[in-house]
């Protein structure tokens, strides 16, 4: 089973998401805030990250920044599932990248049967 | 569009929050319809009702943002060379579903396949407004009786015309001109629909407005809809 940490800040969301990707042979683990997810993280070596970029006290960039200031994490894609557009931040698909983000979903357009085919294709692509 | 412009004039900040934030309880509904299509011991056509109910709605916001967006000119509209009947055929695979459970069979009529500037997204999101509307304003479509829902491209002079058109819908210049005029007073904005206000039309109309496009009453063999006019491009018909 793929070891998955999903970030999302609301609890119903969260718990939707994970029965759904729970029910289709994926270990999910949810994180409220940044914080939990960099504790979670560190206990449970996560193989993808999906990430509500709005989080409570946080910006998920500074959270991507920091999880990225740890070498053991530099490899684990991040999936961006966010309420925010992503042409709402002024970065070029090259710095996304950099930062590790393979695909940048948004939220309110993508179902959570979407959801998992895209995490299946990431873990397909970089045989995770 | 006097009515639309003023109202985003006065109010847009406050509404388009409050639209962002309408979203998430509304996203919540449909994902949480989405989990439990899983469960087979739950009726599944009052799930399949309350995800559809759910996505429309946050269609209808998603729009609006957008059109707010595009008025006040905080999103840059990038425009590329289009085939609006792509466009259509894209709407109109979209709606299939919502259509036929509205007793609507859908047609395509695409006559031009000539390309035009615009932004593809933003004129999907302002036909699927459309298109949203027209099915939904009129479920008084009742007794079985099945209607069309025509999705047409067809040329008029220097420009693309793509419409939207139905022989349940009847709607003209005197009543289109009349419910932008009355918008600002009127609750029921369309009088063509009983149980909804028609807002679709006129996110759909500031959307395609943003892009200097006008939406308007429009007539398409012996059907009646909404439709605007993109003009062509000779520079494009030369690629």
């Amino acid at each position: 089973m793929k070891k998955i940490l999903l970030i999302e800040p609301d609890k119903t969301l969260s718990i939707v998401a994970h029965d759904y990707l729970q029910g289709r042979d994926l270990d999910i683990q949810i994180a409220e805030s940044a914080q939990e997810a960099v504790n979670l993280a560190d206990k449970n070596e996560p193989e993808l990250v999906i990430l509500e970029i709005q989080l409570k006290h946080h910006n998920g960039i500074d959270f991507i920044h920091e999880f990225r200031s740890y070498p053991e994490w530099h490899k684990i894609p991040i999936l961006i599932y966010s309420m925010i557009p992503k042409k709402e931040f002024p970065l070029d698909d090259n710095t996304w990248r950099q930062l590790g983000v393979v695909k940048y979903l948004y939220k309110p357009k993508v179902k959570l049967g979407e959801l998992y085919n895209e995490i299946n294709e990431i873990i397909s692509e970089t045989k995770i | 569009m006097k009515g639309t412009d003023s109202l985003v004039e006065v109010d847009q900040y406050l509404l388009k929050s409050i639209a962002e934030e309408l979203r998430l309880p509304l996203i919540q509904i449909s994902r949480l319809a989405e989990l439990n299509m899983q469960n087979q011991k739950i009726d599944q056509t009052d799930i399949k009702k309350m995800e559809s109910s759910a996505d429309l709605a946050i269609q209808l916001l998603e729009s609006f943002i957008l059109g707010v967006e595009y008025s006040d000119r905080q999103t840059e509209i990038e425009l590329s060379p289009i085939t609006i009947g792509a466009v259509l055929n894209d709407v109109a695979h979209q709606v299939n579903k919502l259509a036929t459970a509205n007793n609507y069979d859908i047609e395509l009529s695409v006559k031009s396949a000539h390309p035009v500037m615009g932004n593809y997204e933003a004129i999907k999101m302002a036909y699927l407004n459309i298109a949203h509307t027209i099915i939904t304003g009129s479920s008084k479509n009742e007794n079985n009786r099945r209607s069309s829902l025509v999705f047409a491209v067809y040329n008029r002079g220097p420009k693309n015309m793509a419409g939207i058109y139905s022989n349940n819908l009847d709607i003209n210049k005197n009543v289109w001109e009349k419910s932008i005029n009355n918008f600002e007073k009127s609750r029921q904005k369309m009088p063509e629909f009983s149980h909804i206000n028609g807002s679709g039309f006129f996110v759909a109309s500031s959307i395609l407005e943003a892009m200097s496009l006008e939406l308007g009453p429009s007539k398409f063999h012996g059907n009646k809809g909404l439709a605007a006019g993109f003009p062509l491009s000779q520079q494009l018909q030369l690629v």
